[in-house]
């Protein structure tokens, strides 16, 4: 090994950047005899230099002073047999854990037989449909970039990467220019409405909205599930109406989930300040806070909601807590836009929690439901779960 | 410390080979730290640099009575110092529990977050098997993991040394390894969030 070499792999091996291959090379280059000056000197380098950062380590110190201590009365076990010990208890313990831990004999599973699906089922991915004011409509995706349409004084673009922008240029209008972004099964968008307001849109959601707000207030109306990051307007209060459900904003940045068949509609705030109203009840809900409205229009808040939990779906993940399986299955079925079926009754007393990246297949995703000891068959874009 | 206003290398000599307990722990003091880090550096384990630390020390001592005719007592431990550190690496670079150890621990750096779903039977086992690690390790690894923290950051929280961290995450890691069933340890890095940890 040329020493040039050697002094690369020994710095890479100090600062712990060595792959597995190049640990295996280091290796090797300690047991070849002709290496043996350059070790030597690389150690007598690390001696001399003291380039290391302090240890710092009261304990580490005294451990070692205890045992090299002359003073000391030697009662411990010999160094040789302290570390065989030491060995011995770690076994025993895993012994006893084990004795302890012993996982319960699990009942015989049906053997899932795997099925090759009909179709390709692909993650969700950039897609959505605009319709303008006059009921025209674009499909949008995840390449088209550049100007799309006008309403009136808006420039509606897309730019790239499954976003869309509204910026008005010159006047307002007069009218209201209602257009609807609606974003199917399997599908995600972003828009940037005309007020600078950003809003990310979840799988089986639409939006409809104003192309450019010049009324006393801004006014959208959401189905399914959104992220909003509102601009800051004083004078025009923002609202969102999803369901029998208003959200009225300052700005602010908040998660709402209000799919049909979730049953509730779920508001998260993460800064700013929102008041949540239906026809029951009107509450003000703090960053941190999870206003749940249900069908009858009471809302229920918890001050303790797990923002990185409500919007990982906008960071490219699904994260469950304390989700029951059908919660679960929900939203797989609405990104891989896929229907779930159960073979049995619906187990609902099993909780899951975990993360699993949005960009995964299904295939991988099964695999992953697996591990959990949920068995499911997958038969042309239908999952079938299994008792 | 003290000592160092008291004795210059040439006094420490005489000292200590003449029997001078605080003159060899004034020799500790001061060189302790510069052996020991030298050998974690290269061996990546606390366990073995302090074994090389203490026999250091112990031949030091033990071989008091040949110093006299040493010119150069810096020179002298860190060539002894060297020796030993290069003694042991030849010999624990053959021995399979530390290769194994020494391959997780590279890895270790190279650890990439996977995703997966869990019950909570599950996360009971999880939160058993955690009850088996030392209190540090037990700290280095909720603070990697769930704090998400460097290795870095955890030896300055801690006030241990970066490869000390590192040795503690592999160590509870191999120990977590041994002890979960194989589909209960892959998604372990999730669990922890849902657990309460010591």
């Amino acid at each position: 090994m040329h020493p040039d070499i050697f002094t690369t792999l020994l710095s890479r091996y100090l600062k712990d950047e060595l792959n597995a291959e190049e640990l295996e090379r280091f290796r090797e280059a300690l047991l070849v005899e002709e290496n043996h000056e350059l070790w030597k000197k690389a150690i007598d380098g690390m001696l001399q230099d003291n380039a290391f950062p302090a240890v710092n380590d009261g304990d580490t110190k005294e451990r070692i002073w205890q045992a090299v201590n002359p003073k000391a009365s030697r009662v411990g076990w010999p160094r040789i047999f302290r570390r065989s010990m030491a060995a011995a208890a770690a076994v025993a313990l895993l012994i006893s854990a084990g004795i302890y831990f012993y996982p319960k004999p699990s009942k015989k599973l049906p053997e899932v037989v795997a099925v090759q699906p009909e179709r390709v089922i692909l993650p969700g991915s950039n897609k959505a449909i605009l319709t303008l004011a006059d009921g025209s409509q674009v499909t949008l995706d995840s390449t088209g970039t550049g100007a799309i349409a006008t309403q009136g004084n808006t420039h509606i673009t897309q730019l790239g990467g499954g976003q869309l922008a509204y910026n008005v240029k010159g006047g307002t209008d007069a009218a209201l220019q209602f257009n609807t972004l609606q974003v199917p099964r399997g599908g995600q968008f972003r828009i940037t409405l005309a007020d600078g307001t950003k809003v990310w849109l979840n799988a089986a959601s639409s939006l409809r909205y104003p192309a450019s707000f010049n009324g006393s207030d801004r006014a959208v109306e959401l189905t399914g599930e959104a992220y909003f990051e509102v601009a800051t307007l004083a004078e025009k209060p923002f609202r969102v109406k999803v369901n029998n459900t208003m959200v009225q904003v300052l700005g602010t940045s908040f998660n709402i989930m209000g799919y049909p068949e979730e049953q509730v509609t779920r508001t998260t705030l993460v800064e700013g300040a929102i008041q949540v109203k239906t026809d029951r009840a009107t509450s003000r809900i703090y960053p941190g806070q999870l206003a749940t409205t249900q069908p009858n229009g009471e809302t229920q808040i918890r001050p303790d909601a797990d923002v990185d939990q409500v919007v990982a779906w906008k960071n490219g993940y699904f994260f469950f807590y304390h989700e029951k399986l059908p919660g679960v299955m929900r939203q797989i079925a609405r990104w891989y836009d896929v229907d779930v079926e159960y073979a049995d009754k619906i187990p609902e007393e099993r909780e899951f929690g975990g993360k699993i990246a949005r960009s995964s297949s299904i295939d991988e995703v099964i695999r992953i439901l697996k591990l959990s000891n949920i068995h499911v068959k997958l038969t042309n874009k239908k999952i079938i779960v299994q008792p | 410390m003290e000592c160092y206003l008291h004795y210059n290398d040439r006094d420490l000599l005489s000292s200590i080979s003449a029997g001078d307990q605080e003159a060899y722990r004034c020799l500790f003091d001061r060189y302790w730290e510069r052996i020991y880090a030298a050998a974690l550096a290269l061996s990546k384990s606390p366990e073995i640099s302090e074994d090389i630390t203490q026999d250091v020390f112990t031949m030091i001592w033990e071989k008091r009575a040949t110093l006299p005719a040493i010119s150069n007592l810096e020179g002298f431990l860190f060539i002894s110092a060297r020796n030993l550190i290069y003694d042991r690496l030849r010999k624990i670079n053959v021995q399979e529990n530390y290769l194994k150890y020494l391959r997780n621990y590279f890895e270790e750096s190279h650890r990439e977050e996977e995703a997966y779903i869990y019950s909570r039977d599950i996360l009971q086992q999880v939160q058993k098997a955690m009850g088996l690690l030392s209190p540090q390790q037990q700290k280095a690894f909720r603070l990697s993991r769930l704090e998400g923290l460097s290795h870095e950051e955890i030896a300055v929280v801690m006030g241990v040394s970066r490869v000390t961290v590192k040795s503690y995450i592999v160590q509870a890691l191999a120990l977590l390894r041994k002890y979960l069933p194989a589909h209960v340890f892959s998604l372990l890095l999730l669990l922890l969030p849902a657990i309460s940890l010591r």
